[in-house]
């Protein structure tokens, strides 16, 4: 497993997830998948 | 209600007209649920939210918004009610609702009316103080795509696809346990380049929340998974892209990606005054699984 820590939030001021998405941006035809999606919410 | 306009149902026919009101509110969002297709119309109306902060028009701001066609002839103005606070809902002669066409109405006339015994029978009901339903609670997912039909889209999730060549559904060619998994396909000359894609509304406000999942790209394959506020322009949080089999955050190249192969990815990130401006990242490649 890799493992990347601290990475830089794309705004400083950012602090609550109200939007998550995927986006396929690509200008081609190709194609991903996915599976197994799970998204939590703990207490710290 | 999550916004002062809900649009629930999408149809494929016009099934949504909203035009010549004027909406006022304090705070929170304007519009919720799906407003982009063409099978809602808008126009004509005055929009103000009295907390003056930028409204937001779906991810646009209003011109944007109307650049796109929708809100034809509408504003974003003060209405200059008399006194909304006190719910004196009467314009100012010089209210910008009057150049809309808007022609105002006693409300105070409005109610039962009839002989005096009914309408003083109507007015002994007293009705309860108003109470707004809490806060949902943050939202958690476990979607392994095992019970959604083959060729449908997750039901929790919000799609946006052209169906030009592109699509978004679930699939039995490949998965990474179980039957089942989700395909996303792209394809060149789309409207928009961030099309196919879909999204949570999550609402996680503190705390630490943990987003995982299995991915498996091909060479070609260019996509991003990113985390946002609800400010108007949202904010970033966590967010890393895969492209030519790289994976990366920001301009930092983090790791290379196998093509064809499953791979596990963990995004993790405390939340509201916890949050350092930081995230991080597990990523578990086939072999070490």
């Amino acid at each position: 497993m890799k493992q990347f820590n601290n990475l830089k939030n794309g705004s400083v001021e950012w602090k609550t997830l109200d939007w998550l998405g995927f986006v396929s941006q690509a200008d081609a035809k190709t194609t991903f998948y996915m599976d197994n999606l799970v998204l939590t919410n703990q207490p710290r | 209600m999550d916004g002062q306009l809900q649009r629930s149902r999408v149809e494929d026919h016009l099934s949504f007209t909203f035009e010549n009101n004027l909406v006022y509110w304090s705070g929170g969002k304007l519009l919720s649920g799906l407003w982009k297709d063409v099978n809602v119309k808008l126009g004509k109306n005055l929009y103000w939210d009295a907390s003056t902060k930028p409204i937001d028009f779906q991810g646009m701001n209003f011109s944007q918004w109307q650049r796109a066609g929708k809100d034809v002839g509408s504003v974003v103005a003060n209405p200059e009610f008399l006194a909304a606070e006190g719910f004196d809902f009467r314009l100012e002669k010089d209210s910008p609702a009057f150049r809309l066409g808007f022609k105002p109405f006693d409300f105070s006339k409005a109610g039962v009316y009839g002989d005096s015994a009914w309408i003083k029978l109507a007015r002994r009901l007293q009705y309860p103080p108003v109470e707004f339903a809490p806060e949902p609670p943050p939202l958690s997912l476990r979607e392994d795509f095992e019970t959604t039909p083959v060729g449908k889209p997750p039901a929790e999730a919000h799609i946006s696809v052209e169906n030009k060549g592109d699509s978004l559904a679930v699939t039995e060619e490949i998965a990474a346990s179980g039957k089942r998994s989700l395909k996303i396909i792209d394809s060149p000359g789309l409207q928009h380049r961030f099309n196919p894609h879909f999204y949570y509304t999550p609402r996680h406000r503190e705390g630490v929340t943990r987003c995982a999942f299995d991915i498996r790209v091909e060479e070609a394959t260019e996509m991003f998974q990113e985390w946002r506020d609800e400010a108007s322009p949202y904010r970033v949080g966590p967010s890393f892209s895969i492209k030519n089999g790289k994976l990366s955050s920001g301009d930092q190249e983090l790791m290379t990606i196998p093509v064809n192969q499953w791979v596990h990815v963990e995004v993790s990130a405390a939340l509201g005054a916890n949050n350092r401006g930081t995230w991080n990242l597990s990523v578990t490649l086939p072999s070490q699984r």
